[in-house]
């Protein structure tokens, strides 16, 4: 069972996601009986995983989900706020050990509370059961099944022209048509096989005329347990039903009459004239989505980025040989090379890349659930969300976007009277965007709310510390605006549950950067506060400046260095042991690249080059023998032997063939080898 | 007297997971198989009413075996043990008089729920 763990997991967050996506838009239309469908669907699906997983807990709440879904579904219970409320609840809970399946156990507890109020919940609500079972019983002979255990769609929905067209021909005949609903065994295997066994029983009984998935997607295995088709014909009822039955892994079907003809007329007319979305949209829509994705490992993608790296090295090479050789025929092949490997290069980049959806999409429950909790109106919209970044980007900015939002609501948007007093509308209106600018994808979000305010900060930046009034006195409203990143400064009065547990705005700012990405705050006090964030396409590429220190060449990552000098032995001055020059009135500690390294030191010249590199708030110059000038590297991490060196974040190789190593600046800078900016002269 | 099982698998961990199984749920094994050829002497001689048949074995495959002893007995019940990801190849089980399909790794319930099934 382990190995189909991880499967597991990966279908049931979005099972998950279905779940919390659908009943936000419940929320908002109570009516909507296609959400109630699919949100059925996947707790049906959850349940059935669950349960072959042997995840008790799992699939005994998804149960009691069903079951309260089915009744809506049914018209047996209104969904109230309160209702969506346990729903909401009973889906995190389920979220919630879904993320913890080791320790299932410490949860039987809480499963047990929920799942009982889902279920005397139904108890109470439940609205004229009798007039419900009746008519069940005078409309369905052929059903024996239990009712409502799983969704079977409308056919006649899905018809096309050309079938409608066949029908209609069908029953002019003097044929009948059927609706078989067939459910398979959860967990089944080759499930593809299993409905051909069943076209197979059916042949000789009439003609398939649609299915449900296509018959495409049923021999792609593009379905979850269930499947409809529509026959016409003329067959032997329970000679048929015994040969589906009498097939392994068939967990029910029925069989439908559709006998009335004009029953089946009008429904082709209805079918036609409802062309619009409704049930049979979302089936599209997700029979659409299912057909344009294949899952695949990432370890593989990872392979893959690696390999064409990896080729994009040896091209490099290849291409430099050529130019030598000064073979006009080999050049011009060489150039085609260079294309193609570059548009592979791309392709294959652009696989790492995932939409900024994924993150997003929790956004809307989580900002909902917020709102509720501080009694706040407001409205979250969304836009950019099919912006594209590598995945490993996206897997980190949940957090720090969860923080801005939280900041947001908790202290941005004001409350609803107090918005009304200052002439507001009644609900707050948070944005959150995402856009491709260049190499960089930005991401904002955006409240008109309170704002900051800046002698607020100012205030509290003195008493914590983190400023002198004299400093103060120099900076101007937007330099005060950013203090608030500085690490130790949260902006709220009191702690909330919230946000404000301490951590603030650094936070973040930290989480960013560490992303090799930026973070701006934009805010006007009384009409709200823009948090801009900045971020790379991928980091599997990047952009450095190649310097030579001594036989040595080393690749410093550009967003790193602040800038490039050259400096004179006589500005050179010796502080404590160590060597400082002052770059625009300030100390700028100066050290030899290669000494930081643990190597000999360089020799004498002239000038110096030297490179400003900053990381978080520590600066410090680094004399090299040469700047080389810039390149794009793919980097390649170093085996689990030298992973450890602090200074190095990886190493590539050259067009030429050298390996050379990139410098990790953070690292070599709080390193202690070299002493860096402000903090460490004044000590 | 419960039915006469026929196993036919190349590994003896499989064949003594599906003796088993079937044991416990009251089937009778007439004999075990290693190969398709051993499965069809062994058809001829004992006449079981069920066969389990893996479909990748040594000296002759699953579906030549099925197809084989379909000659000999068109009536013959032969449920296919498969791997996954052998879509492709259980179909042609299937067309070749297979009744049904069981894949690996199995649940016993699953196993037994084919066999009576195809049984009757």
């Amino acid at each position: 069972m382990e190995e189909y763990k991880d499967l597991f997991l990966a279908e049931a967050q979005e099972y998950i996601q279905t779940l919390n996506d659908c009943l936000l838009r419940l929320e908002k239309n109570p009516d909507n009986s296609d959400y109630l469908a699919e949100m059925f669907r996947a707790a049906h699906s959850l349940k059935g995983m669950a349960g072959t997983m042997g995840y008790e807990a799992i699939s005994s709440l998804t149960h009691e989900l069903e079951n309260m879904l089915d009744k809506l579904r049914s018209r047996r219970l209104q969904a109230t706020t309160s209702l969506i409320n346990l729903l909401f609840s009973a889906v995190d809970m389920i979220h919630e050990m879904v993320d913890n399946l080791d320790e299932l156990d410490k949860y039987s507890a809480q499963v047990e509370s929920i799942a009982g109020k889902l279920a005397s919940w139904s108890e109470e609500g439940a609205v004229r059961p009798g007039d419900r079972s009746a008519a069940k019983d005078s409309a369905a002979r052929d059903k024996e099944e239990e009712p409502g255990t799983t969704i079977y769609p409308d056919v006649f929905s899905e018809l096309g022209e050309f079938e409608k067209e066949t029908l209609k021909q069908a029953l002019a005949r003097g044929e009948e048509a059927y609706q078989l609903d067939v459910e398979l065994r959860e967990g089944s295997l080759l499930k593809s096989v299993r409905a051909y066994m069943v076209l197979k029983a059916v042949e000789g009984h009439g003609e398939i005329i649609a299915a449900i998935p296509s018959l495409q997607d049923l021999e792609e295995e593009r379905f979850e347990n269930t499947f409809s088709l529509l026959l016409v014909g003329k067959p032997r009822l329970q000679e048929l039903r015994h040969a589906i039955e009498s097939i392994a892994e068939i967990a029910g079907l029925t069989i439908t009459p559709l006998a009335e003809k004009a029953a089946v007329k009008e429904a082709v007319k209805e079918a036609a004239a409802e062309k619009a979305p409704g049930a049979s949209g979302v089936q599209a829509a997700i029979a659409h989505k299912m057909e344009k994705t294949v899952r695949v490992e990432t370890a593989k993608l990872d392979n893959l980025v690696n390999l064409v790296g990896e080729l994009i090295i040896n091209r490099t090479r290849v291409v430099e040989l050529g130019k030598k050789s000064g073979d006009e025929l080999l050049e011009n092949s060489l150039e085609q090379l260079e294309r193609i490997s570059t548009d592979l290069q791309n392709a294959v980049m652009k696989l790492r890349m995932v939409p900024i959806k994924q993150v997003f999409d929790r956004f809307p429950r989580m900002v909902r659930d917020l709102s509720v909790e501080k009694g706040k109106e407001v409205e979250l919209t969304i836009s950019g969300e099919e912006t594209e970044l590598d995945r490993t980007i996206v897997n980190q900015i949940g957090d720090p976007l969860v923080h801005l939002l939280r900041n947001a609501v908790d202290h941005g948007i004001e409350s609803a009277e107090e918005r009304e007093r200052l002439g507001k509308d009644r609900v707050g209106k948070i944005h959150l965007e995402a856009h491709h600018e260049g190499s960089l994808v930005v991401v904002s979000v955006k409240d008109d709310g309170a704002g900051f305010n800046p002698e607020k900060i100012a205030k509290k930046a003195l008493a914590k510390g983190l400023v002198t009034s004299e400093e103060l006195e120099k900076m101007d409203k937007e330099e005060i605006t950013q203090l608030i990143f500085q690490s130790g400064f949260s902006t709220s009065d009191q702690v909330t549950d919230i946000s404000g547990r301490g951590v603030g705005m650094d936070v973040v700012k930290t989480a960013i950067e560490a992303l090799k990405g930026s973070v701006e705050v934009k805010s006007e006090p009384g009409k709200g506060t823009e948090v801009i964030l900045r971020l790379p396409l991928t980091l599997a590429i990047i952009r450095t400046l190649l310097v030579r220190a001594g036989s040595e060449i080393y690749a410093i990552p550009i967003e790193a260095i602040r800038e490039n000098l050259y400096v004179e032995p006589k500005d050179i001055k010796t502080i404590q042991r160590g060597q400082v020059i002052t770059l625009r009135e300030e100390v700028l500690p100066l050290h030899s690249l290669q000494e930081a390294l643990g190597m000999s030191k360089s020799k004498e010249q002239e000038e110096y080059p030297v490179v400003v590199v900053k990381a978080g708030n520590k600066t410090a110059g680094l004399i090299v023998d040469e700047m080389l000038g810039q390149q794009e590297i793919v980097i390649k991490s170093l085996s689990n032997f030298v992973n450890n060196i602090k200074g190095i974040a990886g190493a590539t190789v050259l067009g030429d063939g050298r390996v050379t190593l990139i410098l990790d600046v953070a690292g070599l800078l709080e390193d202690g080898r070299v002493s860096v900016g402000k903090e460490s002269v004044n000590n | 007297m419960g039915k006469r099982v026929l196993i036919t698998d190349d590994t003896a961990f499989m064949r003594m997971t599906l003796r088993n199984v079937l044991e416990k749920n009251g089937y009778e094994i007439a004999a075990e198989a290693e190969d398709g050829l051993q499965a069809i002497e062994k058809y001829k001689a004992t006449k079981p009413d069920l066969v389990t048949m893996d479909i990748t074995m040594p000296n002759m495959d699953g579906i030549t075996a099925i197809k084989k002893i379909m000659e000999i007995d068109p009536e013959a019940k032969i449920i296919v043990v498969s791997a996954m990801g052998q879509k492709a190849l259980v179909i042609e089980a299937l067309n070749s008089g297979a009744r049904d399909f069981i894949v690996k790794p199995f649940q016993p319930d699953r196993i037994v729920e084919a066999l009576q099934k195809v049984g009757g």
